[in-house]
């Protein structure tokens, strides 16, 4: 389980990146992370990790603190960076050396990874496209069977078949007592995949819940309702966000919902309100 | 299982240094062959000179004591050789450990990576010295054989039959326990330096690390001066007359202790 609290951190002091956040991420979930470019996602990510070190609050990991970096806990967390900074040699010999160092590494899973993603495991990771790289770390970090997986921009540079593959291996990753972060811009890509939203907004964690909680409280509708929450125009006409009175269930859109977030900022007011109404 | 020591962790990231090394590893005998063949035929040389113009060498005779003259004492400068050779080694790595998310997320504890670099670089001088000290015996052993026998006879003709062979001629290896010295010097002085200034100063320090450098090569050229010029036996700051030697060596272990201890917290506390 991750407890954050009061988290905040900058690069410069008069630059507040992200100013008292506070959560609490369940294992057994795969956390969609949202958010404008330049918000702080990939910081909030590094921060989990122990790359950067919190300016004030703190962040425990199953009771370690990331920034010691202990043995226990780095061998059970995974960094999946959107630039690849693998060593060139060959995956073989890649393998051979850091496996060891997890201790549930699954190497026969690795190569049924790669296998699907059409990575040949005797190539040299320098002779590698930027997209074969990431497919190899890719392959590398669920191999691992790591408790925490945080993933920034892992569909970056994959071609369409090996989108699917990943989907299919990370559905096949999560279980009861693992917890995967993704922050991505392409959410289309793993919208299937993902059950629980982080908005960063504004240097805050505007966002914390559930696909199923959202999808209670908000419905999606293509045409024009005069009570709608958010609309956008589409080819296919108004794509609209209402309030879900009647527990009608609708696939969750999450690009939209995200829009909306950004766009319209009362948005999110609309949103607590119904949730106290609700309440009431 | 130890948290901070594991056998098989430092093995691995003893592994994680070798590997990426082992071709420029493998060519370091090469290489230092090399650089042997280069200093004895370096332009100016008589060797040089007696392969490229041999009618400088009319009568064997001049050639006899040419070689009788010659002063090969700054081979000691090879010895730069390795140090150099390990700096090219493990510059990547430590950028990697300085900006690299990958690695620092490896699960290797400080301790275990400290102990590796010591040990990789450690390794690499005492290979480094044993190389050249085997490359300087052998040229030694060929020179004897091809020359002694003819500058003996030579001087003999002259009349000198006691002649004395000076300590830098080429029939003279360079003594084993100055090369010893020379190799702890490096070890004690220049390595904490090195990875101190690699660690502490990141990314755009070009300034400072151009400053420690510079202070590195001036303290290595202090050491190779007493030693090449005024032929000392042994390591010697100057310092003789106010500090005992004991309290010398104890200074030179502090320092050795505390770059380590702050390269281990430096390591700790560095953010990625």
């Amino acid at each position: 389980m991750i407890v954050i609290k009061n988290l905040s951190f900058h690069y410069k002091k008069d630059m507040t990146i992200l100013d008292n956040i506070h959560a609490s991420l369940l294992p057994g979930h795969i956390y969609g992370l949202l958010g404008l470019n330049g918000v702080g996602k990939t910081t909030f990510l590094k921060l989990i990790c122990g790359l950067l070190f919190p300016r004030s609050g703190n962040v425990d990991i199953s009771g370690f603190t990331p920034e010691d970096r202990q043995i226990g806990f780095l061998q059970d967390i995974y960094f999946v960076t959107d630039e690849v900074d693998l060593p060139y040699w060959n995956i073989v010999d890649y393998l051979e050396i850091y496996s060891p160092l997890y201790p549930k590494f699954d190497k026969a899973y690795f190569d049924e990874i790669l296998i699907s993603l059409q990575v040949d495991p005797r190539e040299n990771i320098k002779a590698l496209s930027y997209g074969q790289r990431k497919k190899v770390n890719i392959a590398f970090a669920l191999a691992t069977n790591t408790k925490l997986l945080l993933m920034d921009e892992p569909t970056n540079g994959l071609d369409i078949p090996a989108k699917t593959q990943f989907r299919k291996a990370l559905a096949k990753h999560v279980s009861e007592d693992t917890t995967v972060i993704i922050s991505t811009h392409q959410i289309r890509d793993i919208h299937q995949l993902i059950d629980h939203l982080l908005v960063l907004q504004n240097r805050n964690l505007t966002l914390n819940e559930s696909i199923d909680d959202l999808s209670r409280k908000i419905k999606f509708k293509q045409g024009d309702y005069p009570e709608t929450l958010y609309v956008e125009s589409s080819l296919n006409g108004n794509s609209n966000i209402l309030l879900n009175t009647d527990g009608e269930e609708t696939p969750f859109d999450i690009e939209l919902f995200f829009n909306a977030l950004i766009n319209e900022p009362q948005f999110l007011k609309k949103l607590s309100l119904t949730n106290l109404q609700a309440h009431e | 299982m130890n948290r901070q020591l594991n056998i098989q962790r430092l093995y691995i990231a003893l592994k994680e240094i070798y590997f990426p090394n082992r071709l420029l590893i493998a060519i370091f005998p090469l290489i230092m062959l090399l650089a042997f063949g280069l200093y004895y035929y370096w332009p100016g040389d008589i060797f040089y000179q007696k392969f490229f113009t041999p009618e400088l060498y009319p009568k064997n005779d001049d050639w006899i004591r040419a070689v009788y003259m010659e002063q090969t004492g700054s081979k000691l400068l090879l010895m730069w050789l390795a140090p150099i050779y390990l700096a090219i080694m493990t510059w990547g790595y430590f950028d990697a450990l300085n900006k690299s998310e990958r690695v620092n997320l490896l699960p290797l504890s400080n301790l275990e990576r400290t102990l590796a670099i010591i040990i990789f670089l450690l390794g690499g001088l005492i290979t480094g010295t044993f190389i050249f000290g085997l490359y300087d015996h052998l040229t030694v052993w060929l020179f004897k054989n091809m020359y002694y026998e003819q500058v003996l006879q030579y001087l003999e003709k002259q009349g000198d039959l006691y002649p004395k062979i000076s300590g830098n001629s080429i029939f003279k290896a360079l003594p084993i326990n100055k090369l010893t010295l020379l190799s702890i010097g490096f070890f004690v002085i220049c390595v904490p330096l090195y990875i101190l200034a690699k660690v502490f100063f990141k990314r755009y320090s070009i300034i400072l690390f151009s400053a420690l450098l510079v202070l590195i090569v001036l303290v290595v050229s202090y050491f190779i001066r007493e030693f090449f010029m005024y032929e000392q036996a042994a390591i010697s700051i100057g310092l003789k007359g106010f500090i005992p030697s004991t309290i010398q060596l104890l200074i030179t272990m502090v320092y050795c202790f505390l770059t380590i201890v702050a390269f281990y917290y430096k390591r700790k506390e560095r953010e990625i």
